[in-house]
C-alpha cells in the first residue's frame, strides 16, 4: 500500500473496523512501515480518546424516566385494547375487576359463614387493590388536583347508630350531605345528586391542550399532566366505588342487625352499639382525611379498613343466636 | 449484529424493582412486552434507557428535553412493538425511533432557534491564548466544548457522528437507523470528524 491509498477516510474506516480483512491487513502493514501515516493514525486515536472522556450533563435515572413511560404505556394499553398478561392485568383493568369482585360477592345470600369469610377477604382484598392502585400514582400533584376538587360524588358517612359528635361533624364537609340514617352514595346515575354545570367547569383541570402549541415538549408535558389527572380521577372513582359497595353491604346488613338488636341481651347490644359507634368515628375521621388528601394511600387504606371492620362487626352481630 | 444477542443484564439501581427472571433473552422480552407485559418492557427499557437518553441529548443538547424525548421514544416503541419484524435488531429499531423523535423536535421553529452557533462564546474562548486549563476544570470545559462542537454540526453529521463515536454503531447499523446509504454515512462521518477536529484542536494533545 502506498501513502496515497492511506487516506483519512481509509484510516477512519480502519479505526472503525469497517475495512474488509484484506484491506485491513494491507493498511496495518503500511502503518507499521510508514511513520508519517502512523502519526496520522495516532491523531485519530487521540481524538477517539478525547471523545471517550466526554461526560454528559445527565442525571435522570432509568427509574425516574420509567415512571413517566409506565404511565403512558398503561394508557396505550387501554386505548389500543392490548391484551394484558395476568400479571399486568392487575394494573390497567383494576376498576373493572374490583367492580366485578364486589358485585359477585354481594349477591350471595346473606349471613352464611362462607359469606362472612368472603366479605372479609373482599374487604381486605379491596383495600389492598385500592392501595396498590393509589401507590402507582405519580408523586407529582398537578395544580388542579392539589387545589382540591370538592364536588366529586362521595358517600356520606354510614350512620346505623346514633351519630356521634365526631360523625355528625363530618356532615359539615361540603362533600357530605346528611339525609338521616342510611345514605346512598352520589353517583352519576340519573336521579342522583350531581355537580352543577358550574361545579363541573370548576373541577375541570386546566387543559393545556386548549392552548395551541406545536412544541412537542409542551404537548408532551400536557399529555403527561392530563395522564396524571386522569389516573388520579380513576383512583378517586375506584375508592368511591369501593366505598359505595361497603355502604351497600352495610345497608343490607343494617336491617337484619336492627331486627336482631331487639332480641339481643341489652348489655350485649350496648357493647355492639358502642363498638359500631367507635368504628363510625373512625370512618368519619378517615373520610375527612381522604377528602383532604384524595390520593393518600394510607388514608384510603385506613378508611376502607374501617368500613371493613364495620361490616365484620355487623355480620357478627346479625349472626348471633 | 446487535450489541445484545444473549442475556440482558439489569442495571444495579433497578435490580429488585421489578421481579422478572433476569435471563430472558431480548426476543423473549419483546414477545412478552407485545402481550402487554410491562415488566418485560421495563427490562428492555433498563437496558437501553441510558444509551438512548445520551443519544437524544447529543442531538438536542438539552437535558430536560432529552429526558422527555427519551420517554416519548420508549412509549412509541411500546406502541409499535408489533411493527418490529426482526427482534434481533431491537436496539437499531429503537434508535431509529429516537432519531425520529429527536428530529421532529429539531425541525420545530423553537428548536432551530436554539441551534448552537459557530460563534458561540465558549468556542471563541478556546481560541484565546490563556494557559491550558488542567484537571477538573479541563474536564468540565472539555465536556462543554464537545457539546457545543456537536451542536455546531449540521443535523445529518451530528447524527452519524454520535451514532458512530458515542454509540459505537457500525456503518450498516447507522444506515439502518438514519435511512442514509452507507456511502453517505461514510461521507458525513468523515466530514463530521474533520469539523470536530477543527473545533477540538486546542484540546487535542492536551487531554492525554
Amino acid at each position: 500500500m502506498k501513502c496515497e491509498e492511506c487516506s483519512a477516510p481509509a484510516l477512519e474506516e480502519f479505526l472503525d473496523g469497517e475495512l474488509d480483512a484484506r484491506r485491513a491487513a494491507e493498511l496495518s502493514a503500511h502503518l507499521a512501515a510508514c511513520r508519517a501515516c502512523a502519526a496520522r493514525y495516532d491523531e485519530l486515536l487521540d481524538e477517539q480518546s478525547l471523545y471517550a472522556s466526554y461526560e454528559r450533563d445527565l442525571n435522570a435515572t432509568p427509574q425516574a424516566l420509567w415512571t413517566g413511560v409506565a404511565a403512558r404505556i398503561a394508557k396505550e394499553d387501554r386505548l389500543s385494547g392490548r391484551e394484558q398478561s395476568p400479571v399486568v392485568a392487575a394494573g390497567a383493568g383494576l376498576p373493572g375487576r374490583v367492580r366485578a369482585w364486589f358485585a359477585s360477592a354481594l349477591v350471595v345470600p346473606r349471613f352464611s359463614p362462607a359469606l362472612t369469610a368472603a366479605m372479609m377477604l373482599l374487604a381486605i382484598g379491596a383495600t389492598a387493590v385500592v392501595m396498590r392502585y393509589t401507590n402507582q400514582q405519580p408523586a407529582i400533584e398537578p395544580r388542579e388536583i392539589a387545589s382540591g376538587s370538592t364536588s366529586h360524588p362521595s358517600a356520606t358517612p354510614v350512620n346505623i347508630t346514633p351519630p356521634t359528635p365526631e360523625a355528625t361533624s363530618t356532615t359539615a364537609s361540603p362533600n357530605v350531605e346528611p339525609n338521616g340514617g342510611m345514605t346512598n352514595v352520589q353517583t352519576d346515575a340519573p336521579g342522583k345528586v350531581q355537580p352543577t354545570e358550574s361545579q363541573r367547569k370548576r373541577n375541570q383541570p386546566e387543559r393545556k391542550s386548549v392552548v395551541p402549541s406545536n412544541d412537542p415538549a409542551q404537548v408532551l408535558a400536557a399529555s403527561q399532566n392530563n395522564e396524571i389527572v386522569r389516573r388520579q380521577r380513576a383512583t378517586e372513582r375506584l375508592v368511591r366505588e369501593a366505598e359505595s359497595k361497603y355502604l351497600a353491604a352495610i345497608k343490607m346488613l343494617s336491617e337484619d342487625v336492627n331486627l336482631k338488636r331487639t332480641r339481643l341481651d341489652p348489655q350485649v347490644a350496648a357493647r355492639f352499639d358502642e363498638t359500631l359507634a367507635t368504628i363510625d368515628r373512625s370512618i368519619a375521621e378517615t373520610r375527612r382525611t381522604v377528602l383532604r388528601q384524595r390520593n393518600d394511600p394510607v388514608a384510603v387504606q385506613y378508611m376502607l379498613s374501617a368500613y371493613a371492620k364495620k361490616v365484620e362487626v355487623m355480620r357478627e352481630m346479625a349472626a348471633l343466636d | 449484529m446487535e450489541a445484545i444477542s444473549g442475556t440482558l443484564t439489569v442495571e444495579p439501581q433497578s435490580a429488585g424493582a421489578h421481579a422478572k427472571p433476569l435471563m430472558n433473552s431480548p426476543e423473549q422480552l419483546i414477545a412478552a412486552a407485545r402481550r402487554g407485559d410491562h415488566d418485560a418492557f421495563r427490562h428492555l427499557f433498563d437496558r437501553w434507557a441510558r444509551p438512548v437518553v445520551s443519544f437524544v441529548y447529543d442531538m438536542v443538547a438539552d437535558r430536560a428535553l432529552a429526558e422527555d424525548l427519551t420517554q416519548e421514544t420508549f412509549v412509541r416503541a411500546y406502541k409499535y412493538l408489533d411493527a418490529l419484524r426482526d427482534e434481533t435488531k431491537f436496539s437499531t429499531w429503537l434508535f431509529s425511533i429516537a432519531k425520529n423523535v429527536a428530529r421532529e423536535h429539531l425541525r420545530s421553529a423553537h428548536s432551530r432557534s436554539k441551534k448552537v452557533d459557530l460563534d458561540d462564546e465558549t468556542v471563541l474562548e478556546l481560541q484565546d491564548e490563556r494557559p491550558t486549563p488542567a484537571g477538573a476544570l479541563l474536564d468540565k470545559e472539555l465536556n462543554g466544548v464537545v457539546r457545543h462542537a456537536l451542536g455546531a454540526l449540521d443535523e445529518d453529521k451530528r447524527l452519524v457522528f454520535t451514532l458512530k463515536i458515542f454509540q459505537q454503531r457500525s456503518y450498516e447499523e447507522i444506515a439502518e437507523i438514519t435511512g442514509f446509504s452507507v456511502p453517505k454515512v461514510k461521507t458525513d462521518l468523515h466530514r463530521a470528524r474533520t469539523e470536530m477536529r477543527r473545533r477540538m484542536s486546542p484540546y487535542l494533545g492536551v487531554k492525554q
